[in-house]
């Protein structure tokens, strides 16, 4: 059988196909008649076969090419994307969230060890010399910053301002946590950097304001929202961390395969800091800054640190597990 | 045998993917010059989007409640920087409006859709393939990696494919007297696909070049596998339209039962 034979004798099947194809394409499957569908799975096969002897035959040639783009566009109908349900949600937040944390849990205690730290030690450095601060953290934010914190917040703000604040903390506070995750990507430097500068930054404004002598309206202010804010930081700048470790060591595999592996483990940790991140700037701005008396505040912001880590250490525990991917 | 296509494999950038179903396909790669086209049209709906919600939230909440309009706007600032990739991808099967424009998509590297996971991650590590600025980071890993993935997508295991429309083609316009070449006396070499490809598209563009630059590609198309005394004789481009002709149609190839 020469090309020319191959090709006629095969081609109706080809424009069916191809007829078939934009009609998925435009309705999806869901929308098209049980009798189609039918005569489209039949005529994939032959199709695939009708590929692989083009291929066989006269690789490069135009037939396997214009094959090819068919098979791979009826391929792409069998393997739609999964679509978003709501169970899958809960059973994100509920059980894979959490467990996937666990299961970089020493990442998470070196990203806190890494906030921390440098925070604890700009906060004690500050308290010693306030004016130290002015070189931690820009000058004429933190003059605003302080003049804010002076004033309490026995009256609270109005709810538009609210509105602009929250926007803000989502536009700013998720935007951070984010390059924490994904300037790991530099061997886990960034994710290092980031940690560090924003532990000291924090810590540094802290000291500064309390020694100031506003502590009290700043730690009340701060507890609620930082429950999730700094933890979703954290957890953020781990799973950098871990993106940077598996560069650095990957084990048998190669630095690729070896993060290939792990790339849904680390998706479900930033998506999960991101939701937590969500909260944290509704909190952030409604209730935070709102007029309610600080020890009301640090009530709250106590049960909100403790679900936080009681959430993060317990949910899903009881569900059956797949065991983790194998890395060495 | 070394052909006149062997450098060709490297400027063609094609990856072969084995599906879950064991079919073989192969895709083209888009480049960095059509993935950064698409990246502007998304910027440019982008900056619409965010332009025009903006004019309407500004006017619906007015100089009664301006904050309020100013949060709204952050927020949707945030949700085009950070979401509009990873959201529009994943529910679009791979597409963007800018990437379906440019005839682009995501796939994973396995040729599937991407799932929300791989999205949120290869568009997340945006922030990284922006770094320093203007994506130098991502450009020069693509640049570097075979398959013209940046940092994104070998994270998350994901590749931006061009899917091409082709039409089969009949035979291109040859030159005349092509049974004169008596080829069946010359040792012609097997020729591949990649080869016959070549010598097709050759005469497709034939009527762009003069009258001499074609001799002289076709000249240089023959060089070292064709009979030397066979081109002096009939001319490189009867020659190289006869194995054309003679390839296309030998009867050895295309074989098996048809159904």
């Amino acid at each position: 059988m020469t090309r020319q034979h191959f090709i006629s004798d095969r081609r109706a099947r080809w424009r069916r196909l191809e007829e078939i194809l934009i009609h998925l394409e435009r309705r999806g499957a869901k929308h098209v008649d049980d009798g189609l569908l039918d005569e489209f799975v039949a005529l994939y096969r032959t199709t695939c076969s009708d590929l692989a002897r083009a291929r066989t035959d006269a690789a490069g040639d135009d037939v396997e090419e214009f094959l090819n783009v068919i098979v791979a566009r009826a391929h792409k109908q069998f393997h739609p994307p999964d679509p978003p349900k709501l169970r899958r949600v809960a059973q994100f937040l509920l059980v894979e969230f959490p467990v996937s944390v666990r299961r970089i849990g020493r990442y998470v205690l070196a990203a806190a060890l890494l906030f921390v730290l440098p925070l604890a030690l700009a906060a004690l450095a500050v308290a010693d010399k306030p004016e130290l601060a002015y070189h931690l953290s820009p000058p004429e934010q933190l003059d605003l910053l302080t003049e804010a914190y002076a004033k309490g917040h026995e009256t609270g703000r109005g709810e538009s301002e609210d509105s602009l604040m929250t926007g803000y903390y989502i536009n700013n506070n998720i935007g951070i946590a984010f390059k924490c995750f994904a300037t790991g990507a530099f061997f886990g430097l960034g994710s290092v950097f980031f940690l560090i500068i924003n532990g000291v930054i924090g810590g540094a404004v802290g000291a500064f304001i309390a020694t100031a002598g506003h502590g009290v309206n700043f730690f009340s202010f701060i507890v609620g929202h930082g429950a999730f804010e700094l933890t979703a930081i954290v957890l953020a700048g781990a799973a950098g961390l871990r993106m940077g470790g598996l560069l650095i060591n990957p084990g048998r595999l190669s630095r690729l395969g070896a993060l290939r592996l792990e790339t849904p483990e680390l998706a479900k940790v930033i998506l999960g800091a991101a939701a937590m991140l969500l909260v944290a700037a509704l909190i952030e701005g409604f209730w935070s800054p709102s007029g309610a008396p600080p020890s009301y505040k640090f009530i709250l912001g106590a049960a909100l640190w403790a679900f936080v880590i009681f959430y993060l250490t317990f949910a899903g525990r009881s569900h059956p597990q797949p065991s983790p991917p194998e890395h060495r | 045998m070394a052909t006149a296509t062997d450098h060709v494999e490297n400027v063609e950038c094609r990856v072969a993917v084995e599906t879950p179903e064991q079919i073989q396909l192969s895709f083209n790669l888009a480049g960095i010059s059509s993935r950064m086209m698409a990246y502007l049209i998304d910027i440019v709906i982008r900056g619409t989007v965010v332009f025009v919600i903006g004019l309407f939230v500004m006017t619906a909440t007015g100089l009664a409640a301006p904050e309020l309009g100013m949060g709204l706007m952050l927020v949707i600032i945030f949700v085009m920087e950070w979401a509009y990739h990873t959201v529009i991808e994943w529910a679009w099967n791979g597409y963007t409006p800018g990437k379906r424009a440019l005839g682009l998509r995501v796939v994973r590297t396995n040729g599937v859709a991407v799932d929300l996971m791989r999205s949120a991650i290869r568009n997340l590590l945006r922030a990284a393939d922006i770094f320093p600025f203007a994506y130098a980071t991502g450009v020069l890993v693509m640049y570097f990696t075979k398959t013209e993935r940046r940092l994104g997508d070998l994270v998350a295991d994901t590749m931006v494919i061009r899917e091409d429309r082709i039409f089969l083609r009949d035979l291109p316009p040859l030159p005349s007297g092509l049974d004169e070449v008596p080829l069946a006396r010359y040792s012609i070499p097997r020729l591949r696909g990649r080869d016959i490809a070549l010598i097709d598209e050759f005469f497709r563009r034939h009527h762009y070049f003069t009258h001499d630059r074609a001799s002289e590609l076709a000249e240089i198309l023959t060089e070292a596998w064709l009979d030397r005394q066979v081109v002096a004789r009939f001319g490189p481009e009867k020659v190289l339209a006869a194995v054309l002709v003679h390839a296309r149609e030998r009867r050895t190839s295309w074989s098996g039962a048809s159904r």
